[in-house]
């Protein structure tokens, strides 16, 4: 054996015992780090953390921002019906910052906003602009841009404050509200990422849902009168062009649920008014939005008798007759053609007319036809002339075909102005698809 | 001229380790906030911009891919001594290794940024950069070949991850807001190609290791396919931001990426899915980051004529957080981000065309044989 490969040999085993002792510092070192780095200095229990389910901003008569939090108490065990399981904290100050800063500096436990399923405008904020509120939450690394947002004419307290048997709060009740049954109610789908993107663009103004007090007797009941019983939730009208004493007349004693129904109108970031139920579900069908809808209208040609449809699939065109491709002729954008196409199921026929002809099938397509546009018509009538804003998103049909530098500079600027001068034809064709499993309505032989 | 024997030389890379670590170059820090520095100049059409840049990018990536052919058991620095001298050559190295500090400056201090607003507010940021730095430490030392198994390992969930994010970000998204489909014009387009260019020319920083390419035939292809790769995940990253924040939202928002990511989740039973994403993403960036890292002190070790980069790891680490540290607030990172976007592209352009250009002109190829010596034998 020579000299220089024993050398080598413990040389190398040097070298191996070295990387070993090296290893097992670095290991040593990672157990320390993760004993003394783990973040328990600063560790805050989950008993300690405030869940925020909703938030609510409104503006008190003197100009001040009032801010709800209501926040979730999880108790430990699931059985313990008497424990309430949230609570609603309300601050005052100059600014929403401000008013959360002191709801901060008041709750005992910290407040966490990751978690805001509804967030709640007073409406008297709305109509002076939801910007204010805006800056704040979307600073925010914690609020989440998928919450839902709504529009009230009620107290923002007395909305968040309503106890209902099939959810914890009001806040997760409006989150079910919207998840599940809004696919088919007449409320716009109308998420905090919706708003933020819809604020800065004059040509897609928009619709934030409407949430209000109802008493049990309101719930689902439906005012007389032909024209009145055609839309699920005409009720919503009565409150809605009323503004936001609507509700208040209900007296105080009776139990009161919530109700999203209608829409309110933004321009820019200030509401302009609101829009009922059923004009709330023509513009979402105007903008393609509207996921589903079901609605009753008289039977043609059977004065006394009504039919029900649940609308399966509609499409709206926003077609523009003399072309707006150029820059130039953006400006002068004068008529409007919005066509609409869908197909409707037949989901309830109380009439004598059975609808057993192609004759009577085409009177009853050109019938569903008509009262659809009648609705549009109103819709137009309204965002024209009532709200003065662009709640049918034609200014975003003209950004789309138009360069974007003449769309900044020339159109947008003068696009709200524009939009009310503007000829608008609605063109609607409806068919009829499925009828059911039964051909005609079971009837006692006479 | 060889290179010297050194730790790593026997380091051995493939062809597709290529490819990912060029994608991971090019996209892993930038597509943070690419689009918000595309979108105000190219309006809807920055996802096309990002497409012209990566046709850029493609460019600056085939001509470094022929230089890495001419020389394929060089480094930058020894391509560079060899078509210029050792003077002149030292010189573009050291400017190489500049570039690829100010890379990695920049790269870290954005990432750590992004990790300290959005999730760690109360974390000193020094911490989370010191976090990076130890990682990108103890990468270095172990070579480019481990970086390299591992960037293949983490960027096919990367992908898997953003292929993810695509779907559930769709229902959400608006595709109607990438209309007008040329923006603010050809011209605007044009320009902000040119700054996403700046992205794809990251690339070249794959010059440094680029001998260990055991095939080195491949090089060209290898770096256009990563850019090619790296661009295409930024453009549909930067389409789907457009789609979903709106041009104004997305010149708004601090990072774009991570608004998107916010926006999306399973369902009901897993909301702030997005920190999953951002773990992937970070790993990315780390790699990405190791491997500039690496290029960076290889370099400075081939100017120094060192045997060993490995005594230059610790010494440069420092000087790499300390410089990550000098941008004070966002808006300063985000204006040598601008500064960086805007002039270095004109860098990753001359470079490779430059040796090149030098090297066929004197007819240089090989390890010590030109073009000459070999027809006269």
């Amino acid at each position: 054996m020579s000299v220089t490969g024993a050398r080598a040999r413990t040389q190398s085993r040097v070298t191996v015992g070295g990387l070993r002792l090296g290893r097992t510092a670095v290991v040593m070192a990672c157990l320390l780090a993760a004993v003394s780095v783990s973040g328990c200095r600063d560790a805050r229990e989950i008993e300690s953390v405030g869940f925020v389910l909703g938030l609510g901003i409104d503006e008190t008569a003197d100009g001040r921002v009032e801010v709800w939090a209501q926040v979730a108490l999880p108790s430990a065990k699931p059985a313990e019906e008497e424990k309430q399981h949230s609570w609603t904290e309300t601050s005052i100050g100059d600014t929403v910052w401000d008013a959360l800063r002191q709801l901060n500096n008041r709750s005992t436990k910290v407040l966490f906003r990751a978690h805001v399923r509804a967030l709640v405008f007073g409406e008297r904020f709305a109509r002076g602009g939801v910007a204010r509120a805006l800056d704040v939450l979307a600073r925010d690394g914690q609020f989440r841009y998928k919450s839902w947002v709504f529009v009230t004419s009620d107290p923002v307290g007395d909305v968040l404050g309503v106890e209902t048997k099939q959810s914890s709060s009001a806040a997760l009740y409006l989150d079910d509200l919207m998840r599940n049954t809004a696919r088919s109610s007449t409320a716009p789908r109308s998420r905090f990422l919706d708003l933020l993107t819809a604020i800065e663009q004059p040509g897609d103004q928009p619709l934030l849902a409407r949430v209000s007090l109802a008493g049990p007797a309101d719930g689902g009941g439906q005012p007389e009168g032909e024209e009145s019983t055609a839309e699920a939730g005409r009720a919503g009208r009565d409150q809605g062009a009323g503004g936001p004493e609507g509700a208040e007349s209900a007296p105080d004693t009776e139990p009161k649920e919530l109700r999203v129904e209608g829409s309110a109108a933004l321009c820019g970031d200030r509401m302009a008014g609101w829009l009922d139920a059923e004009e709330t579900a023509m513009a979402l069908m105007a903008c393609n939005r509207l996921p589903a809808y079901s609605f009753v209208m008289p039977m043609p040609g059977d004065e006394g008798g009504t039919i029900g449809f649940e609308m399966i699939r509609s499409h709206a065109d926003t077609l523009f007759p003399k072309g707006i491709h150029t820059g130039h002729a953006a400006g002068l954008v004068t008529e409007v053609v919005i066509r609409i196409t869908g197909t409707v199921d037949i989901r309830e026929v109380l009439s004598s007319e059975q609808l057993m002809s192609m004759q009577s099938l085409d009177r009853l397509q050109a019938g569903i036809s008509r009262h659809l546009e009648a609705g549009i018509r109103r819709l137009v009538d309204a965002a024209q002339n009532r709200l003065g804003c662009d709640v049918i998103s034609i200014g975003e049909c003209v950004r789309r075909r138009v360069p974007a530098k003449v769309w900044e500079e020339d159109v947008a600027p003068t696009w709200h102005d524009q939009f009310r001068a503007i000829a608008i034809v609605p063109e609607v064709h409806f068919e009829v698809g499925k009828r059911g499993m039964t051909m005609q309505s079971p009837r006692p032989v006479d | 001229m060889g290179d010297r024997p050194g730790h790593g030389s026997r380091d051995e890379i493939y062809y597709t380790q290529i490819v990912v670590i060029t994608a991971m170059i090019v996209f892993a820090t930038g597509f943070l906030a690419a689009a918000r520095v595309l979108v105000p100049v190219a309006g809807t059409a920055a996802w096309i911009s990002v497409l012209i840049g990566g046709a850029f990018g493609l460019g600056i990536a085939v001509l470094a891919g022929y230089l890495a052919a001419r020389f394929p058991d060089h480094s930058l620095v020894r391509m560079a001594e060899r078509v210029f001298g050792a003077p002149l050559g030292k010189l573009i190295g050291l400017t190489f290794a500049a570039y690829c500090t100010v890379v990695l400056g920049l790269g870290s201090r954005e990432s750590v940024l992004a990790m300290w607003i959005a999730f760690l507010q109360t974390t000193p940021p020094v911490l989370i950069s010191a976090v990076f730095y130890v990682l990108i430490i103890y990468a270095a030392y172990l070579g480019i070949e481990a970086i390299a198994r591992v960037s293949l390992i983490f960027f096919s969930l990367v992908v898997a991850s953003l292929l993810v994010l695509t779907a559930l970000a769709s229902p959400v998204a608006v595709p109607g807001r990438l209309l007008p489909i040329v923006g603010n014009g050809l011209g605007p387009v044009m320009r902000a190609g040119f700054l996403a260019a700046s992205y794809a020319g990251e690339s070249i920083v794959v010059l440094a290791f680029i001998r260990h390419l055991k095939d080195k035939r491949g090089a060209s292809r290898a770096m256009a396919t990563g850019v090619a790769t790296g661009m295409a995940i930024m453009a549909v990253a930067t389409g789907f931001g457009v789609m979903m924040l709106g041009v104004r939202g997305i010149s708004r928002v601090t990072f774009p990426v991570l608004e998107t990511a916010r926006m999306v989740g399973f369902g009901q039973f897993l909301e702030r899915a997005e920190i999953l994403f951002l773990a992937l993403w970070f790993s990315a960036a780390l790699l990405k980051l190791a491997t500039v890292f690496y290029a960076s002190i290889t370099s400075i070790a081939d100017v120094l004529g060192l045997r060993d980069y490995r005594p230059l790891i610790i010494p440069y680490a420092l000087l790499g957080a300390a410089l990550s540290l000098i941008p004070k607030t966002v808006l300063e990172t985000f204006d040598y981000l601008n500064a960086f976007v805007r002039y270095s592209v004109w860098y990753t352009i001359a470079l490779p065309v430059v040796l090149l250009a030098g090297a066929v002109i004197r007819g240089l190829r090989e390890g010590g044989n030109d073009v000459r010596d070999r027809g006269a034998g």
